[in-house]
């Protein structure tokens, strides 16, 4: 049976893993012993602004985790071109993400998903609640510009783009902690029949159960550096093998 | 020496980093040109089936390859290098494979499998026999798959693993010196990079 996956997901600004708490940035840190961990996933974003998007620095962190770390790994931030996706693609990377992109340039998107196949492209949805409090909005551009579309509308544009798998981000719930906003992932999970990932807001491991019990949901990412600690993706999937959630616990390491 | 095909689109990268890290030499063939010395193949791809082959023809590998493993070279086929083993391929139009297997790949959606398409984490391959392949790799290990195709048809002779995904499906082969396995090796740790070192090494 397909596993729920565990997402490390790492932002990176010019090739420094990014970090807002109190985090030492470098990230050799982190590379080192992701792969030791148990993570079933990989997704390092770049988020540098204009002209350091898609830098040397990025793409050498990228190459680095490649060499390392044999686990599928998904690149995103800033890919608006073929061009740029090529390059991510031939470092040797499963999947892109893309995004913002979208909105701009849609022909680009259904361009990706035919050349490299649509399982090799990700689209990732940033959301925030809207003003009224009952809906969502989306947002793009790292959360600055609002989508000026219906939140459902604008979902089905993307889907109409063959695209492979979703991952959701509720952008206030980020780093905050507090769970994974379960009410923005009811609001879009029904009208999505690809896989479905979410981001946003784990603080602890009932978290990560509170998502991954959910049928419709394929795997949770956490952006959470002190999820990395020494064995601590071991001890969440012991927790969540431990309430039946379907899991891969083989032994890792190389 | 083993010889990494580049179509132009695959991710050589990750073969050759799991390679690497196996301490197994190989090589990278991009023409027809670069076939000497080598003695066994494999064939990864991502992508999707229409550029992976118009690629291959480009570049006159296709013929090459054909004859190649026709004469007995062992080859690995890997996710779209797994498909391009079979007949024919429905991605994006209708397009002939290699054909050293028979078998046509489908959509996951022509199997009526009522579950997500892709088929995109980990899950298992249970052996439907004994391979040298598979040596030393447990029954209940994970592989990653990420796929929204896969190959039908195939002759129960050739099938060595399968994947229960709403049913079950054709994860791995083996024919003669033809290899093949949907999920990718070299990102599925320790048990896949294991799975490429007994193929470069038997």
């Amino acid at each position: 049976m397909l596993k729920k996956r565990i997402i490390i997901s790492l932002t990176f600004n010019d090739g420094v893993l990014f970090r807002t708490k109190k985090f030492k940035p470098d990230y050799r840190y982190t590379k080192n012993f992701v792969d030791l961990w148990n993570a079933d996933e990989i997704i390092l974003i770049d988020v540098s602004d204009g002209s350091n998007k898609q830098s040397q620095n990025f793409l050498k962190v990228v190459n680095f985790f490649i060499e390392n770390c044999h686990l599928p790994i998904t690149v995103g931030g800033g890919i608006d071109s073929l061009k740029k996706a090529k390059k991510v693609f031939e470092l040797g990377v499963e999947k892109i993400i893309v995004n913002s992109s979208s909105y701009t340039n849609p022909q680009l998107t259904s361009l990706l998903a035919s050349t490299y196949g649509s399982s090799s492209i990700v689209h990732s949805i940033d959301c925030k609640k809207s003003k009224d409090n009952k809906l969502y909005d989306i947002y793009i551009n790292n959360g600055k510009t609002k989508v000026d579309q219906k939140s459902l509308e604008y979902l089905k544009k993307i889907l109409s783009f063959n695209v492979g798998e979703i991952l959701i981000n509720n952008i206030d719930n980020d780093g905050s902690l507090l769970g994974y906003d379960l009410e923005l992932i009811n609001f879009f999970a029904n009208h999505i029949n690809i896989p479905l990932i979410v981001q946003g807001g784990a603080g602890n491991w009932e978290h990560f159960y509170e998502v991954l019990k959910l049928n419709n949901i394929s795997g949770a990412c956490t952006q959470n550096i002190y999820h990395f600690t020494e064995k601590s993706l071991i001890s969440l999937k012991m927790f969540l093998k431990e309430k039946k959630i379907n899991i891969r616990l083989d032994d890792t390491g190389l | 020496m083993i010889g990494i095909i580049n179509s132009g689109i695959g991710n050589i990268a990750s073969i050759k980093s799991a390679l690497n890290k196996k301490s197994i030499e190989h090589k990278v063939c991009i023409s027809k040109n670069d076939f000497d010395k080598i003695n066994k193949i494999i064939l990864p791809g991502v992508g999707s089936f229409k550029t992976f082959y118009e690629n291959l023809i480009e570049n006159s590998i296709f013929e090459i390859l054909k004859k190649k493993i026709q004469n007995g070279m062992p080859i690995l086929g890997i996710c779209l290098g797994y498909h391009a083993l079979f007949k024919s391929s429905n991605e994006f139009g209708h397009y002939e494979g290699l054909g050293f297997v028979d078998g046509e790949v489908k959509n996951l959606s022509e199997l009526n499998i009522n579950l997500r398409i892709p088929h995109v984490g980990w899950n298992i391959c249970t052996l439907k026999k004994k391979s040298i392949l598979f040596e030393n790799i447990d029954n209940e290990k994970n592989f990653y798959f990420t796929h929204s195709y896969i190959p039908t048809g195939v002759s129960t002779n050739n099938i060595l693993g399968v994947t229960p995904y709403g049913k079950e499906i054709i994860s791995a082969i083996e024919k003669d010196n033809i290899f093949g396995v949907q999920f990718h090796p070299e990102k599925s740790q320790k048990q896949g990079l294991c799975l490429l070192e007994n193929f470069c090494k038997f």
